[in-house]
């Protein structure tokens, strides 16, 4: 078998999480190509999460896909939510005690929620019990139940060794990973690294779930290896098993920033508190400096201290999602027009206000090309996936550096989340650009009108005085109402667009995959990527020849590219697929190129976009014609 | 009206874990004890009643139902939960996991 569809369900907080890491790194660690989704409620613990995960032999997977192939559930709420995600003579893990439940016996689904599931098993003649589903499931679908009894499993835990009860989720999840590993044929070797990986000076926890490994191998023996996963071809090297908030702040160290602030939010925080463990940098036992993380009382500090510490010459940035960067905005606005360099990471997730606060959208992207009272110059990016994020990071500080403007970095809760792995990045193709910086000295013109980008001399340095106001200025920066003075001022800030724009290579701005020559166009930026690729091959194999343009740039939008890039293909021929209602990449395209998508896929759901649904939106639209496709997978 | 047979669960120094309630701490004993499985002999054994229950609420200003996974912080809600037959608890073990699993944010 080459690759294997995975879906862990659970209470979140229950040992799910745990589950999701020690497997991919145990996976990765044999060889594979590992992705791993965390889907959650917003409650901390508690409501269902589960982990959707693609297991590769040949590639890195950038995409899910449904159905998947092994179930494992710790709850009768896994059994009922995601008994139609399995596929034909798939593998349902569960727990045996759990058969009695009845769907209304399982309070902690949504009303809704259990509505749906009630019309789905009523319209297949299934009563609404565990057992049932599970005998359906066995008899019309050729699905294997293994019921496991996770209890008798505990408890005999309980009688080998004195565990604490606090820790029983870490059982939980070795009683998960162990099932899944007999099942795939994952030897213990690779186990027990996940194990040691993830219970690191904990030595009792690793022996404890290998002891549960040994219960569950026993248990399961006759179906040992029944997925067993061919040897893996990739050959990685070196590799990293990452989230994408722990490659932005990995990324972010390497780019020399000095001051991190923020305000906690899902999905953004834990960016910073990987940060925060590394607020000393040293190599080879050589101290390079300090790290600043500072969590503020809310995201206007946040902001506005990113902004007094990047005018000291730091490198400075803040992190948010979508309520935080709202507060951020007049924030924004002081550093346009007062050309500060900081980046602000933006996490986008469900809105508006509160929203689905754990959920991925890429709904913001207006908000953030746009927000921010006048205008003034910024520049937007976004990154398709972990490996590109780390390279954007880099280049998000040179840019914002070098032309001296705020710099919003998209990215959404998927990749925020999403476990991958990733090769180690290449540190020779980063280049650190700080731009032109001045001494300053005596009569030092911060915002000198000769110049398109502005001298830039640090506050604090030797024998120079500067001004910054919220207020127009003059070029020394003293307030000043001057009508031409402003035309001066308020020009230079907006006309270095051009410059950016002129300077920042093609392949920064739009990135084309696929055919040469296609038959189509797909347009999306973000996270869309990985499945948008996974679509075009699935595509090209039924003949249709196809490209992904993967928009980098958001602002200043890539009109020239962008129109060159559309003229490959008829009009009717390109279609835009994005995580939201209004897709927003397609208003920003007409709006700058006068170009009309006329095509859409889109999913507002929270969840991500599978390879599945995807590929058959494409077919309705590009195939049969119609105009929009609402995708809807996933629970 | 809850019925209560004689399991740790049942008992009023019983803490079961937030999510697993088949095992969890008696205060009493301050060791790991199994919830569900009769109890023969326990000299410390107390049934739970629901009385307690109400004066924990109104003293603590929640209790835990178990099936539910959720706090309770009304009476309204305690005697809704108790109708339907959940197990109540006045406390829970929170796991430590839980720090390591849940994002934080808002």
């Amino acid at each position: 078998m080459k690759e294997i569809e995975i879906l862990i369900g659970g209470p979140q907080g229950s040992g799910i999480e745990t589950s999701m890491m020690i497997l991919c790194r145990a996976f990765a660690k044999k060889g594979y190509g590992v992705i791993a989704d965390r889907e959650y409620f917003s409650n901390i613990t508690g409501r269902h999460s589960y982990i959707h995960m693609l297991v590769s032999t040949n590639r890195i997977p950038s995409f899910l896909r449904y159905p998947v192939r092994i179930l494992a559930g710790a709850d009768a709420e896994t059994i009922f939510t995601h008994f139609d995600d399995v596929a034909v003579k798939g593998v349902i893990v569960y727990d045996k005690k759990q058969l009695g439940k009845k769907l209304d016996d399982v309070p902690s689904i949504e009303n809704a929620t259990k509505r749906r599931i009630a019309r789905k098993l009523a319209e297949l003649g299934v009563y609404p019990d565990v057992a049932s589903v599970i005998k359906y499931l066995e008899q019309e679908r050729g699905i294997l139940p293994l019921g496991l009894d996770f209890e008798a499993v505990l408890k005999s835990l309980l009688s080998t060794y004195k565990i604490d009860p606090r820790q029983l989720s870490r059982y939980v999840s070795g009683l998960v990973v162990s099932s899944i590993a007999v099942l795939t044929g994952l030897s213990e070797e690779f186990v027990k690294y996940g194990f040691e990986a993830q219970f690191r000076e904990r030595e009792y926890l690793v022996e404890q779930n290998l002891m549960i490994l040994k219960v569950v191998k026993e248990l399961m023996k006759d179906y040992e290896s029944i997925f067993r996963l061919d040897d893996p071809s990739l050959n990685l090297g070196k590799f990293m098993v990452v989230t994408g908030n722990e490659v932005v702040a990995i990324a972010k160290i390497v780019a020399g920033v000095r001051y991190q602030s923020y305000y906690p939010i899902t999905p953004a925080s834990d960016e910073s508190f990987l940060m925060e463990r590394y607020e000393h940098v040293e190599t080879d036992d050589k101290s390079l400096g300090s790290l600043v993380v500072i969590q503020t009382e809310d995201e206007i500090a946040a902001v506005t201290s990113a902004i007094g510490a990047a005018l000291t010459g730091a490198r400075s940035s803040t992190s948010t999602s979508g309520p935080g960067f709202d507060l951020m905005i007049e924030g924004i606005s002081w550093a346009g027009a007062n050309e500060v360099p900081i980046v602000i990471t933006y996490y986008q997730r469900g809105g508006p206000s509160t929203g689905q606060p754990t959920r991925g959208s890429q709904s913001d992207l207006l908000s953030a090309v746009f927000a921010g009272h006048g205008e003034f110059a910024r520049v937007v990016i976004a990154s398709g996936d972990h490996e590109e994020a780390f390279y954007d990071v880099v280049e998000a500080f040179n840019i914002a550096e070098r032309f001296q403007v705020p710099v919003i970095h998209l990215l959404d809760k998927f990749l925020a989340n999403m476990t991958v792995t990733m090769l180690v990045p290449r540190l020779s193709k980063v280049l650190i650009d700080r731009g032109d910086l001045s001494p300053g000295g005596s009569n030092y013109k911060r915002f000198d009108l000769r110049y398109l980008i502005s001298p830039r001399a640090f506050l604090g340095s030797p024998m120079t005085v500067m001004w910054y106001t919220g207020d127009e200025h003059d070029e020394f920066g003293h307030i000043s109402e001057d009508p031409e003075e402003r035309i001066a001022m308020y020009s230079k800030r907006i006309e270095k667009l051009k410059l950016v724009s002129d300077s920042i290579p093609s392949d920064k701005k739009i990135v084309v995959y696929g055919d040469e020559k296609p038959d189509y166009l797909v347009v999306g930026w973000g996270s869309i990527k990985g499945v948008a690729l996974g679509a075009i091959e699935v595509l090209r194999s039924q003949g249709i020849k196809g490209a992904y343009a993967n928009v980098k740039l958001l602002w200043p939008f890539p009109s020239e590219e962008f129109e060159r890039l559309a003229s490959r293909v008829p009009a009717e021929m390109v279609v835009a697929v994005e995580h939201s209602y209004g897709v927003n990449i397609a208003s920003l395209v007409r709006m700058c190129t006068g170009i009309k998508i006329s095509k859409e896929v889109v999913k507002y759901t929270g969840r991500p976009i599978t390879l599945e649904e995807l590929v058959e939106g494409l077919n309705r639209t590009l195939i049969k014609g119609e105009s929009r496709v609402v995708l809807s997978r996933g629970a | 009206m809850t019925t209560y047979s004689n399991e740790c669960v049942q008992c009023t120094h019983f803490k079961p874990h937030l999510h697993y309630p088949y095992v969890g701490l008696c205060v009493v004993k301050g060791e790991v004890r199994e919830g569900t499985g009769r109890v023969e002999t326990c000299s410390s054994f107390r049934i739970k009643t629901l009385n307690e229950i109400r004066d924990s609420l109104t003293r603590k200003g929640w209790v835990y139902c178990v099936p539910c996974r959720r706090t309770l912080t009304t009476l309204e809600e305690l005697e809704e939960h108790a109708l339907r037959g959940h197990t109540i608890s006045d406390d829970v073990l929170i796991d430590d996991v839980v720090s390591e699993e849940a994002l934080s944010g808002d």
